[in-house]
């Protein structure tokens, strides 16, 4: 009842805020007193729109969000502001009345699809449980009832969208399309129209009112009113399925998570986020777990479907570019507070609080450039001579034809099957140069990086490292060779040994190398801090206590110790905020002009690409489809693949970031 | 409030107003300042696993009345005479069962030994063989779960089917068998224990290891030129330490009470060791009439154990990332 009245006066009033929060404050008690992680924000969301807050990893964001729907950790409380959902008061509501509101009022697309899915039951299932939690009528007797009394009385259009086509029907309405058609020439492609357009649990009667007609079937009206009388929970499950994207839905209701892509669990997340009809729905970055291109096509689709349905959507991102192409309104958090609202456009045109200003021009796009810090001008003037462009290039890294098969274990005992992670690619690393492999998750671009050093060994071809193939390496020359090659891992939180303080990370590989005596290790300890603009001081901390972009820089700190000439930067920045990111990538842009550092660059993000690489090759499925040097593959793209990921990149239309190339 | 924006009012009310959603609001500059991107914190106290575990545990009365029962019996079990200056093994017949009396706070049991010396003097047994066990095992548990997880493949086939075929040997029924063939003292009751318990802990390691060892520091070392061994000693044993104290914690007990049950049982030390297990069962004919000469050394057994399971669980809440509360 109160979700029939609710929706009534909102639909009645689109000037009325579906959403309104004021003077939010959020407080978390922990071991260290009270934390406010909210302080005073504003928001509000208007029937129908798509309003994002955009901010870097504790702006309060997701708290802020997570307030709305009653969902804080047990140690966070409310303490101050109001939160209203549709003219109603829900700042402090008792839990069975947050219950009655979430998933029918205000539904909730999770961040992470790996996790939010339960791995012991059917998908079908779970989105089941989601129309039963919140008394979508699917009962039996209540579907009798319902149709019952659509049967016998006249019909009137506003019911008929509680009403969805049920299998039984389709298959009626299929079979009695086939012998009205008869030997038509036409009939063929009509029945495979008819069967692809009428979707089971989601094409309404009006909707199959409409196509019947259109396709055909004699007196459809009537045939239709009395056919389609709502379909079976089932049928509905699948039609939220099919309706959130997934092909051949109803087979894939019956699957389990396991056999899904993190791509079909967004999608299921999102099925079931909407399945009761929800007038808000909030998605806490619903995608950053994923592929660009995939990401992409998610959030079309959810596009697509919210403005269909009149949802509005509360988007929670951190990626400016993203917020800025899915909303129209943005709302800019910074530590706490809302820096800065509007409308996404006035904002990215003319951001007026210094900190959006700042998030504007760093942020990666296609727009910028590659980095050109005065630093390494400043380096570059002073070594630069005259005959270094006419010199024949001088590669450190060449790779022939490398290929990896991984055996998999096969369905019998014993048997195996053979996984070509790496498909027999060839690349050269230019000295002093940064060359990028950008791919997808499986393009298998880690596996290349990792034979590059010398890590995992090829299955077949060759990585020649300054003339010399290292699979013949002893090994003595092979501990001689690490130290000129040296990695940067990904996560910042599993690159350092927790139980080494920095000093100790920093100063392994001197020890392990046989560098100098502790005296001058500490002093080398110390330069390199310095180096990577870290106060000394931080030396007897350990890595527990240090943000994820100042692991990243002891990290680096530790991979220079030994003078390499070769840095492997494994999506090295991928899990840093935007202005940290463009922080390290500065960082290393200075290092690279000052040592004459080689880069491998291996990253999932292109715009991270422009911003670093001289030259790039595209991977996808092991193979390189695209190589060149980054403006070539930037402004004139050869394959459709590459067009494809430079399309999928947050904000490609829009004209952010420009900052970084004036 | 912040002050008004020129591009429109940010006030609450409805009415003429425009929509919210028109408005550009933004915060005045003063009340949300912007900071340098990313500044190292030098002011707090620098911390490490070890130091937090050790913050947390001290606020905790469990840990300090379990630290204090625990120091209290490591000093009887060394110093027995500083609490007692009767002799356990004198005995005068002439005081079976007698009563608590001066100098006799507990009483007498049958062979009218004094109680109280005697359950002084127990502890020293019960706290060598817990030791010595817990160590053993430890050590040996450790190293081959350690290098079963981290060498994996048939190594890690090989040593985990050794382990599961101690594992399936009852630990008692196994120091049964053997106990009957060797000569026992508190060493080689230690010795069987050992033997037929670190399994327990090598899977427990094995588990932590393999856990650690993907960690991608571990393949910064390997990138270094760091052998593998030294891999597992510097970087993956250290931190797979935590659930291997808490482990060794708790079966510290569990072992003080195997060793009482084969000394009950009459196949633990011999009669001439003073042993809480060995007295519980020399007490148990006179249970119904006597009840005091089996409380006593029960009732210290009792206490001893349950100081090392809570120590056991302190540590355990202390080191383990899944139950802390932070």
């Amino acid at each position: 009842m109160s979700t029939e009245s609710s929706s009534q006066f909102v639909a009645s009033d689109a000037d009325q805020p579906l959403l309104e929060v004021r003077d939010l404050e959020v407080s978390f008690s922990t071991s260290s007193g009270e934390v406010k992680a909210v302080k005073g924000a504003d928001l509000t969301v208007y029937p129908g729109q798509t309003v994002a807050i955009v901010g870097e990893s504790g702006s309060g964001k997701s708290t802020s969000a997570h307030a709305v729907i009653g969902l804080l950790p047990e140690n966070g409380s409310v303490t101050g502001g109001t939160i209203k959902f549709a003219g109603r008061d829900i700042t402090h509501l008792k839990p069975k009345e947050a219950e009655a509101l979430r998933g029918s009022e205000i539904g909730l697309v999770p961040q992470d699809p790996m996790s939010n899915l339960n791995p012991v039951w059917r998908i079908g299932y779970q989105v089941k449980e989601s129309l039963k939690a919140n008394n979508v009528k699917t009962s039996r007797a209540g579907r009798q009832q319902l149709s019952g009394a659509l049967v016998s009385e006249e019909l009137t259009d506003h019911k008929d969208d509680d009403l969805y086509l049920g299998s039984d029907a389709k298959k009626t309405l299929i079979a009695e399309l086939t012998t009205a058609l008869g030997q038509s020439p036409d009939a063929e492609g009509k029945l495979a129209d008819a069967d692809e357009r009428l979707a089971v649990g989601s094409s309404t009667r009006a909707e199959v009112r409409v196509i019947m007609a259109e396709l055909g079937l004699p007196d459809a009206e009537n045939r239709v009113n009395s056919l389609v009388t709502g379909g079976s929970i089932d049928d509905r499950v699948a039609g939220l399925l099919a309706e959130a994207g997934l092909k051949d839905a109803e087979r894939r209701a019956r699957q389990y998570p396991h056999e899904f892509s993190g791509g079909m669990r967004q999608r299921a997340l999102i099925a079931i986020g909407l399945a009761a009809r929800p007038q808000l729905l909030i998605a806490d970055e619903p995608t950053s777990a994923l592929d660009v291109t995939v990401q992409r096509t998610i959030l079309d689709h959810l596009a697509g479907l919210t403005s269909e349905l009149g949802t509005a959507v509360l988007f929670i991102t951190h990626d400016l570019g993203l917020a800025a192409e899915r909303a129209e309104h943005l709302i800019v958090m910074y530590r706490g507070n809302v820096v800065e609202s509007g409308p996404a456009r006035q904002i990215l045109d003319a951001p007026k609080h210094p900190y959006t200003q700042r998030l504007v021009s760093s942020a990666p796009s296609l727009a910028s450039r590659r980095i050109q810090s005065e630093h390494a001008a400043a380096v570059a003037s002073g070594t630069e001579t005259g005959d270094s462009s006419s010199a024949p290039a001088d590669n450190i890294i060449v790779a022939k034809d490398l290929t990896k098969v991984f055996r998999l274990p096969g369905k019998r005992p014993g048997s195996h099957t053979n996984f070509t992670a790496v498909d027999s690619i060839s690349f050269e690393l230019e000295r002093g140069k940064t060359l990028a492999l950008v791919g997808e998750s499986g393009s298998g671009k880690s596996t290349a990086a990792n034979m590059a050093l010398n890590l995992l060994e090829p299955t077949s071809g060759s990585i020649t490292f300054d003339g010399v193939d290292v699979s013949t390496l002893g090994k003595k020359e092979l501990f001689k060779f690490r130290r000129r090659v040296q990695p940067i891992f990904q996560n910042p939180y599993g690159s350092l040994d927790p139980m080494f303080s920095i000093y100790r990370s920093i100063e392994e590989p001197l020890r392990v190398h046989k560098v100098g005596d502790a005296k001058s290790r500490e002093a080398r300890v110390r330069e390199l801090l310095d180096l990577v603009s870290l106060p000394q001081s931080m030396m007897r901390r350990f890595p527990n206590e240090l943000s994820g972009g100042q692991r990243q820089r002891v990290a680096i700190a530790r991979a220079l110790a030994l003078k390499p000439e070769v840095i492997v930067c494994d999506e090295a920045v991928s899990a840093l905020d935007v202005l940290v990111q463009a922080q390290i990538l500065t960082l290393l842009n200075d290092l690279q002009a000052e040592f004459g550092l080689s880069y491998l660059f291996i990253t999932h993000d292109l715009a991270v690409v422009r911003q670093i690489a001289d030259s790039v090759c595209v991977m996808q499925n092991g193979k390189i489809v695209e190589a060149a040097a980054t403006d070539e593959v930037f402004d004139n793209p050869k394959q459709a693949y590459t067009r494809e990921l430079l399309a999928a990149i947050p904000g490609a239309s829009l004209s952010i970031g420009g900052g970084m190339a004036s | 409030m912040p002050e008004t924006p020129p591009t429109g009012p940010s006030t609450m009310s409805h009415g003429d107003q425009p929509r919210h959603d028109q408005v550009h609001f933004f915060a005045d500059e003063d009340r949300v300042a912007l900071l340098e991107v990313d500044v190292p914190d030098e002011t707090s106290a620098p911390t490490s696993l070890w130091k937090d575990a050790w913050n947390q545990v001290k606020v905790r009365p469990l840990f300090w009345i379990s630290a204090v029962m625990i120091v209290l019996v490591i000093l009887v079990a060394i110093f027995p005479y500083w609490f007692t200056n009767t002799e356990p093994r004198q005995c005068d017949l002439a005081n079976s069962y007698g009563g608590p009396e001066a100098g006799h706070p507990f009483g007498f049991d049958r062979q009218g030994c004094d109680i109280y010396a005697r359950t002084i003097y127990g502890a020293r047994a019960s706290v060598i063989v817990g030791t010595l066990t817990t160590i053993g095992v430890t050590l040996i548990g450790s190293i081959i779960g350690g290098i079963a997880g981290f060498y994996g493949k048939w190594v890690d086939s090989i040593l985990s089917r050794i382990g599961d075929v101690f594992f399936a040997i009852p630990l008692l029924l196994a120091a049964i068998v053997t106990m009957q063939v060797i000569d026992r003292n508190v060493w080689t009751v230690a010795l069987v224990l050992t033997v037929f318990g670190w399994p327990q802990i090598a899977r427990i390691t094995r588990g932590a290891v393999l856990s650690v060892k993907n960690s991608e520091f571990v393949t910064a070392s390997q990138a270094l030129g760091l052998s593998k061994p030294a891999i597992l000693a510097k970087h993956v044993m250290p931190n797979a330490l935590a659930p291997i104290i808490v482990i060794a914690t708790v079966s510290l007990g569990t072992f003080i009470v195997a060793e009482a049950t084969l000394s009950y049982l009459g196949i633990g030390l011999p009669p001439t060791v003073v042993s809480w297990g060995g007295d519980i069962s020399n007490a148990q004919a006179a249970i119904r009439t006597n009840a005091q000469v089996l409380f006593y050394p029960a009732g210290a057994l009792g206490l001893t154990v349950l100081s090392f399971m809570m120590m056991g669980d302190v540590v355990r809440d202390a080191l383990d990332p899944k139950a802390r509360t932070r």
